[in-house]
């Protein structure tokens, strides 16, 4: 089965070998990223040496935690189409292979179509700790074991998930329920951020070295040690400190095959006995019921509002759509809770800290656009032959989408531009000057990630997660980046501006040119990105 | 009422279709004939603006369906040979999205609809998601969104794939019956009864090539009054190479 797989992969990697070495290309430049990255930050904390281990430790545990909930997120729903409704299912197992075999090769495209981004990205990081630290060569193999028995529990923990799912929910409804289950899930472990109290850091007052020796031990100490990402940071550090076989790992590696044993063997049993009744559905005898007030306001506009009012319904009975939304609304809240629990002292922190929120905005808005923008022409689905077929222009199309990426970017736009300033409590103009870049970003990513998106459609993907995982999500990511990071360093002018004690950025002719800038950036952006799109489709 | 000129598709070095000249005027059924591979969906494809021509051009009432694709499409319903729907919406909001593409007034639109739902006897399903639909209910339920706009010209792939027998009665008496007096219908398939039995005149594609066309009953006095069937056989087995036998002569 797996040279089946791998032979399908070369194909169509053969089919497509310039979108392949592009990918190619840009994966080696994340990982050289990550790997460099890194060791430039290492480099950075050894100038730090009384908190440089607590940092390290603490970061890493961090990077667990994240790309664990990640994982998580998206292994319930990929767990329930993989192992049950996978549309090669019926053929394997009318093959002469034993059932438990298949199970368990399915449990590993699980891990795969979830869990093989984040080993991808963490992999490089660990790799540059042991390089920074000179480990022995068994290091190297206990931080690949630990990554991926860290990432196999999720994974696990979404295939034993799936059982009940496709047991106990209504009939039809376990694909809703899942996305919920890994909503709440995600959120949670997102939340388990806090624990780590980053904040911490500048909110000691050290009258003494005693009370920094204290607040060094006691920062360093796991704040969730039941948490398996807190594991895998101690096994990972035990192991560079030369420890062969960290005890974390043991118990990490012990409990992630015993779930993915016990839950492989229990799907298997579960599908052939005709458990998947969460996914079966049965036609309900329901006569036409007349189109809603708000569905007869849109239907107004033609077939742009008929586009529309299929992309509201779509959307809002998509599970992995609404866990996104719910998911980006528990992020936002919690890195506006948490810019707000920063004490900050003296106008010049405030300022200080509203131009790392100014820089780090824009990327916020990138990482959302490529599951809520750059989605939008793919999840027309095999459908689309309705709307190809159908008398409507492609430039409507693209437009119709467009408006629509702008809706759904637009109060995450505000929340970051205007909210948040207002929380950190940042002067009148600054406020004003967030607002403008963070609706820079909305206007500039959603075209960006259309764009790119109706240049590289995914109408076969079964999980929204899945669409990014493309050459073109890797582009949207890669010049999204770029655009937020060319937004910041224009931002860097009115903080200075503001720092410096001036007042009136905006009515300056430096405020004129600095607003040209932006607008010539953005629009730069907008129209090359819906320009090459709709050159494509047309 | 459509016009196919010279059409071709070609992929690299391979040719899915080669030079196809086709003339369906109103009041027409042409059926498609032809083995799997032979170009019978890359020309439907190209006829619908899904697949963009190599070379050659299309036409329906005189427009051309690349140059202007709003205006052409707006003249014909289409049934592919998948019945791809979208799985979250139920059968009445998936037609009045399609009436609503076509600028349909909203009255007409639930007229028609409550009519479609009913010849095809989905209405007690109106309201129901399509992802909880067989196979057959979504292939009638694409017949109906195909008819709604009342097109003058209906194509259709593969047509018959999955329907119980009555829903297939249904579609046989409208394949027959549509383009009747001025629409025309031009659909594909392997079901060589159901060709003879509403074909106008029938085309055999293969290997990307255009090889017979004509009524069903030219075809038959021609080859010796063989049925549909075996002038099929001994078309695409002819052009294979197969040596002819004495129970199956070449013609």
């Amino acid at each position: 089965m797996l040279n089946l797989r791998l032979k399908i992969l070369l194909h169509s990697l053969a089919t497509r070998p310039l979108a392949a070495l592009v990918a190619s290309l840009l994966s080696a430049t994340v990982a050289i990223l990550g790997y460099q990255g890194t060791l430039a930050f290492l480099k950075f904390l050894s100038n730090y040496p009384f908190a440089a281990r607590a940092v390290e430790v603490r970061s890493l545990e961090g990077l667990f935690l994240v790309l664990s909930a990640a994982v998580l997120l998206s292994a319930l729903p990929g767990a329930l189409s993989v192992l049950y409704d996978s549309r090669d299912l019926p053929l394997l197992l009318a093959w002469p292979i034993p059932a438990s075999r298949i199970f368990a090769f399915k449990v590993l495209e699980t891990f795969a179509t979830t869990a093989l981004v984040p080993t991808l990205l963490t992999l490089p990081v660990l790799y540059a700790l042991g390089a920074y630290h000179a480990a022995h060569p068994a290091y190297y193999l206990i931080a690949t074991a630990t990554t991926l028995g860290l990432y196999a529990l999720p994974v696990g923990l979404g295939v034993a998930l799936a059982l009940p799912l496709v047991r106990f929910a209504p009939a039809g409804r376990a694909r809703e329920w899942a996305g919920a289950v890994s909503a709440v899930l995600g959120g949670a472990m997102v939340y388990g951020l806090r624990a780590l109290r980053p904040e911490a850091l500048i909110r000691q007052e050290f009258a003494s070295e005693t009370a920094l020796v204290e607040f060094i031990r006691h920062f360093q100490n796991p704040s969730a040690p039941f948490l398996p990402s807190a594991w895998a940071a101690r096994a990972v550090e035990a192991a560079l400190a030369g420890v062969r076989l960290p005890a974390p790992l043991a118990l990490l590696l012990t409990l992630a095959v015993g779930v993915l044993l016990v839950s492989s063997l229990a799907a298997g049993f579960a599908y052939q006995a005709g458990w998947v009744r969460g996914l079966e559905g049965a036609s309900v005898l329901r006569r036409a019921r007349p189109p809603s007030l708000w569905e007869r306001l849109l239907a107004r506009l033609g077939p742009v509002g008929a586009l529309w009012i299929r992309d509201l319904r779509l959307f809002v009975r998509d599970p992995n759509q609404v866990a996104q939304l719910m998911l980006v609304f528990v992020l936002i809240l919690l890195y506006i809770t948490s810019l707000a629990a920063i004490p900050l002292e003296g106008a010049v922190f405030v300022k200080a800290l509203g131009f790392m929120h100014l820089a780090f905005q824009g990327l916020v808005i990138a990482g959302v656009g490529v599951r809520l923008a750059y989605p939008l022409y793919s999840f027309e689905g095999p459908g689309y032959w309705i709307v190809d077929t159908g008398p409507v222009s492609h430039l409507g199309l693209l437009l119709s989408r467009y408006a629509l990426a702008l809706l759904l970017l637009l109060p995450l736009g505000i929340a970051l531009g205007w909210y948040a300033p207002s929380a950190i409590g940042l002067v009148s103009e600054l406020r004003t000057i967030s607002l403008i870049s963070a609706l820079a970003s909305v206007v500039g990513l959603a075209a960006l990630g259309v764009g790119l998106g109706a240049i590289w459609p995914n109408r076969q993907a079964t999980n929204a997660s899945e669409i990014p995982m493309s050459l073109g999500g890797m582009l949207y990511m890669l010049l999204g980046t770029i655009y937020a990071i060319a937004l910041a360093v224009l931002d860097t002018r009115p903080v200075y501006w503001a720092i410096s004690g001036h007042g009136g950025f905006l009515n300056e002719s430096e405020g004129l040119l600095w607003l040209t800038a932006v607008l010539a950036l953005t629009l730069v952006i907008t129209t090359t990105s819906l320009s090459l799109a709709h050159l494509k489709s047309s | 009422m459509i016009r196919i000129q010279a059409l071709t598709k070609r992929y690299g070095r391979f040719a899915a279709l080669e030079g196809l000249d086709l003339h369906v005027p109103a009041g027409e059924t042409l059926v498609l004939l032809g083995p799997n591979g032979a170009g019978k969906t890359t020309a439907i494809r190209a006829l619908t603006g899904q697949l963009r021509p190599t070379s050659g051009r299309v036409f329906l009432t005189g427009l051309d369906v690349w140059r202007e694709p709003v205006a052409a499409k707006r003249l014909f319903g289409y049934v592919p040979d998948r019945p791809y729907l979208y799985g979250k919406l139920s059968a009445v909001e998936l037609l009045r999205f399609v009436g609503r593409l076509y600028r349909m007034a909203e009255a007409r639109i639930e007229a028609r609809i409550e009519k479609l739902l009913a010849e095809f006897r989905l209405e007690r399903f109106a309201s129901a998601l399509i992802e909880t639909y067989s196979h057959g209910m979504r292939q009638k339920l694409t017949f109906a969104a195909a008819l709604l706009p009342e097109p003058r010209v209906l194509v259709v792939d593969e047509p018959m794939v999955g329907l119980d027998p009555l829903a297939a009665r249904t579609v046989r008496e409208l394949l027959a019956g549509y383009s009747k007096p001025q629409r025309a219908v031009l659909f594909s398939t392997h079901q060589m009864e159901l060709a003879e039995a509403v074909a106008d005149r029938v085309a055999l594609l293969h290997e990307g090539r255009l090889r017979l066309l004509g009524t069903p009953e030219e075809l038959r006095t021609a080859y010796g009054d063989a049925s549909l069937e075996e002038i099929f056989i001994r078309l695409t087995e002819d052009a294979a190479g197969v040596e002819p036998t004495p129970e199956n002569p070449a013609p």
